[in-house]
């Protein structure tokens, strides 16, 4: 008998079935940006039937999966590429002849369904799935992710069935509050002289180092597969521009890395409008409750204030239905800012479930006011099941708006926030629970504001297949562009990316070297396969929109199926199927009973909580552990030493080394650091200019006293914006001065505050003892940094 | 009826999940769906190399119906339970009938007659007495 209790929606099953899945394992090799990842998972029969386990899993959303294979005993069985429907039936037909055989789909990017047929009782089988992926970067900075489990997605009563089959059904696995098996995981990092260091926010970690290695492990034997997994890695230097050639067969491919930064020959944002209209688009579901909504909220209130006086906006909740802060996007001053504000402190998650479309579909059914660009904001878990439908609106306008997307929470639904933000030609940004989500959130404003850098070109000078077709970069961002050579050899030794505008003319070209490597050890042309089988799936390639004709459908079909073999790559169109004939004496009874293996909920999800884990982790080469998650549940950090083995033998010390010197203070120190630069920021005016408030009061000890006595030096100390000139003027040089660094994060935020600055320069010079205000203001900080340094 | 007709309907005609498929139109995969799911009976025989009958084509096109008019499973499953109403059950009493005499006769329920044994036969007795008394006195 069943017994099931309902949370929050969601069936939980509590049935007395054995769990046929033992346990995970993640074996990753990551040099650079490239990432190749097996994965294996047990399964045990300890049943007295056969049984056949079907289990539901989630991968990161552009992985290219190239292997599969079953470990029966000591047999292996290779799996095959076939095209979707034909692989089941050569699955089934296997089973009804009493054979094994094993099974992959692809339901979305980010979730496969794996069957395995005909485990005998008391035998054990291990299906291995290796993919390959480019992780992403930013600057120096590498994220390697992987999801452990599909948080519940709503399936809007709209949706269409898949063949005949719910999608709520393929989407969704049976959840449960306990399952039997856990995650192991074993990272090697390449090259560790070129690493500064490796964190985890989601999990405990131990790093080693062996020969030219850096291994990670989890701290425990093995975790639950409730939540992300994500290793962030930084290493010394930014990802500079390169380009590699390599064969295939009789193929020629290539892959250009691009990272656009100031230093390097700039493009120009494609497409500068003089007005900018920024709606903000909120959810508010379910789903969204605990964590999730109050870190939505903090982030919304930092870009709110970060909005400039000449741009417009709005603010829209979703959930079952939708609300917004005004009719129509309104001019943003102080008036606006202070309604829009006050609208944030009131939104709760209790609006139900996810419907994405419908606010979207109002904000764009009608088009930004004469001469200005539209951008939209979307923060969500992404938790829907219908994100086709939500990137076929956003690319049908794509020329009047841009999406960009923030994902939040435990179970982000990655394939939802990076599509989006593909088809519409945005930014997309994932934060983890326990990581800092303003320095992200800024982040990816600035890239809006910065607009970016798209229609790039290869020009090798040969007629070339790229994918993706329309690819688009932001600054400090590593984007990769593949190519595949039509005819003849490679021309060149070294290769052009050249980006147009909408009338053809080139705005922006990098000219890079080549480099030559083998395919076996950088598949390129496996990549290759996976970004041109995507842009035929998002129809990127077309920019037409979901309305194709059924011919036009199938030979898009026919399209991917014929690269998925050819290639090996998994798709939508395509599955992996491995077959073991069995002798008529070894053959089983094809009556075999059904196990779909549950998944654990998302940590976090409708704010359930599980016992929070003291997580942290080691800097590579520091000599203790920092950055303690127990930060955020309020507990006293614990204070770790690494052992002998990581620390580096007569390095000198490098700044990294030097921040951590004091631990625990040092930590307490740095937390609040982070806290000033966001309250900091959070005093600008509407217009533009900072008031005196009690932080830099505090971080400069400078007391009431005497910031009159300073305004009493001044030339225009009668003026009206007499103090928020001198407060603009320091908070502007402190913000140089202590947090220089990082520059990146709130750079593009103050711009307004520093235009402001400048314009009251020019009208009405304001000097201090004689000295003009911006240089007097920077040697005023320093001076009194350093004495509160040496004191 | 001609004696092939009679062979017809005597011999069930059976079908593999091939020939379901392709007389229905739906995918293997989604027969078996339907199947693990309780939508269509499942197969007579040996597990998967099972049999199907004309009940499942019949069940599969009912489903085929719903889904042209754009009505998906989960909306058919549930528009399902609401078009079988409730079987009403015929309610029965059993009532027992004793003659007093020819011409009158009085019923008691079986409940009543196991309820209140003394009562109802004292009732009879008294009854039969009455119209006896009355056949006396006449």
């Amino acid at each position: 008998m069943n017994e099931s209790s309902r949370v929050e929606g969601i069936l939980i099953q509590q049935n007395g079935e054995a769990v046929p899945l033992v346990g995970v394992d993640i074996q990753a090799d990551v040099a650079g940006r490239g990432a190749k990842v097996r994965i294996s998972q047990q399964f045990k029969n300890t049943e007295k039937k056969s049984i056949e386990a079907v289990y539901k899993f989630p991968l990161p959303e552009n992985a290219a999966v190239c292997g599969f294979r079953a470990l029966i005993e000591d047999r292996i069985v290779e799996g095959r590429i076939e095209e979707k429907e034909k692989a089941f039936e050569l699955y089934d037909k296997a089973l009804a002849d009493g054979h094994k055989a094993q099974l992959m789909d692809e339901e979305r990017p980010n979730i496969f369904t794996l069957s395995v047929g005909n485990i005998k009782p008391g035998s054990s089988v291990i299906i291995e799935i290796t993919y390959i992926t480019l992780l992403d970067s930013y600057n120096a900075e590498v994220r390697f992710f992987l999801p452990t489990t599909i948080s519940p997605r709503f399936t809007p009563a709209s949706q269409v069935d898949e063949n005949g089959i719910p999608v709520n059904d393929l989407v969704n696995p049976p959840f449960a509050f306990k399952v039997p098996y856990g995650l192991t995981i074993n990272v090697n990092i390449s090259n560790r002289k070129a690493i500064a260091s490796i964190e985890s926010p989601s999990h405990a970690i131990n790093t080693s180092f062996k020969n030219d290695e850096a291994h990670v492990i989890f701290s425990a034997d093995k975790v639950s597969m409730d939540r992300d997994f994500i290793l962030t890695i930084n290493y010394e230097k930014n990802f500079s521009n390169r380009a590699y050639i390599s064969q295939y067969h009789d193929e020629t491919f290539l892959q250009i890395d691009l990272t656009p930064d100031e230093a390097t020959e700039v493009g120009q944002a494609d497409y500068l409008p003089k007005g900018r209209e920024i709606v903000f688009v909120l959810d508010c579901s379910g789903s969204m409750q605990g964590d999730s909504i109050e870190e939505a909220k903090k982030a919304l209130e930092i870009l709110i204030k970060a909005l400039r006086p000449d741009m417009m906006f709005n603010i829209y909740r979703f959930g079952n239905g939708f609300d917004h802060l005004y009719q129509s996007s309104k001019p943003y001053n102080e008036k606006s800012m202070k309604e829009a504000l006050k609208y944030l402190s009131k939104t709760e998650a209790s609006m139900g479930g996810t419907e994405i479309l419908p606010p979207l579909e109002d904000i764009c059914k009608e088009a930004p006011a004469d001469g200005f660009r539209r951008d939209i904001i979307l923060i969500t878990d992404g938790e829907i099941s219908n994100e086709d439908e939500v990137m076929d609106l956003v690319q049908r306008h794509n020329n009047t708006t841009t999406i960009s997307t923030v994902g939040i929470g435990r179970g982000t639904n990655e394939f939802l926030i990076k599509g989006v933000a593909r088809a519409a030609g945005g930014a997309s940004e994932l934060i983890a629970p326990q990581e800092r989500i303003e320095p992200k959130v800024l982040r990816l404003f600035q890239k809006v504001l910065a607009g970016r850098i798209g229609n790039l070109k290869i020009d090798c000078g040969n007629k070339i297949d790229q994918a993706p077709a329309y690819p688009v970069a932001f600054m400090r961002q590593a984007t990769s562009i593949f190519a595949k050579i039509k005819k003849g050899d490679s021309k060149g030794k070294c290769v052009t990316v050249k980006q147009y505008d909408r009338q053809g003319i080139t705005l922006g070209k990098w000219n890079i070297d080549l480099e030559t490597v083998n395919d076996e050890t950088m598949p390129i042309s496996k990549l290759w396969a996976r970004e041109k089988i995507r842009d035929i799936e998002e129809g990127s390639v077309t920019h037409e929109g979901s309305r194709q004709s059924p011919r036009k459908e199938g030979r898009k079909q026919n399209e991917v199926v014929a690269l998925s073999r050819k290639y090996g790559i998994i798709s939508r169109s395509t599955s992996f199927v491995g077959i073991e004939k069995k002798s008529d004496t070894e053959k089983t009874d094809s009556n075999m009973e059904l196990r779909i293996v549950p998944t654990l909920v998302t940590s976090g999800w409708h704010g359930l909580q599980y016992q929070p884990t003291i997580l942290y982790s080691r800097r590579a080469d520091a000599q203790y552990s920092i950055r303690c998650m127990s930060d955020v549940y309020g507990d006293e950090p614990a204070d770790i030493s690494a052992p002998t083995f990581m620390r580096r033998a007569g390095a000198m010390l490098r700044r990294p080394f030097q921040r951590v010197a004091k631990p625990t203070s040092d930590r307490k120190t740095r937390s609040m650091k982070d806290d000033d630069l966001l309250k900091i920021l959070s005093l600008q005016c509407a217009g533009g200019g900072f008031n005196i408030d009690r932080v830099i009061e505090d971080s400069l000890q400078i007391s009431h006293s005497e910031w009159q006595s300073i305004k009493d030096d001044m030339n225009v100390k009668n003026h009206p914006d007499c103090l928020r000139l001198l407060a603009t003027a320091i908070i502007l040089a402190f913000l140089e001065v202590s947090f220089g660094a990082r520059r990146n994060e709130w750079e593009g935020v103050v711009a307004k505050s520093r235009n402001w600055l400048d314009e009251q320069i020019t009208k009405v010079s304001p000097t201090i003892k004689g000295k003009p205000l911006a240089d007097w203001a920077k040697k005023f900080v320093m001076d009194r940094l350093k004495m509160l340094q040496d004191a | 009826m001609t004696v092939r007709c009679y062979y017809k309907i005597m011999e069930k005609i059976k079908y593999t999940i091939e020939e379901l498929g392709e007389l229905t139109g739906f995918t293997r995969r989604t027969i078996r769906y339907y199947v693990q799911e309780g939508l269509i009976d499942p197969p007579a025989g040996r597990g998967r190399g099972g049999f199907y009958y004309d009940s499942q084509v019949q069940q599969l096109l009912r489903i085929k119906s719903f889904q042209e008019k754009g009505i998906g499973i989960t909306a058919m499953v549930s528009l399902m339970k609401k078009e079988a109403p409730e079987p009403v059950l015929p309610s029965r009493e059993v009532m027992i009938r004793y003659e007093i005499v020819p011409g009158m006769e009085i019923n008691i329920s079986r409940e009543m007659e196991i309820k209140e044994p003394k009562k109802v036969l004292e009732i009879i007795r008294i009854a039969k007495s009455i119209v006896k008394g009355e056949m006396n006195n006449e």
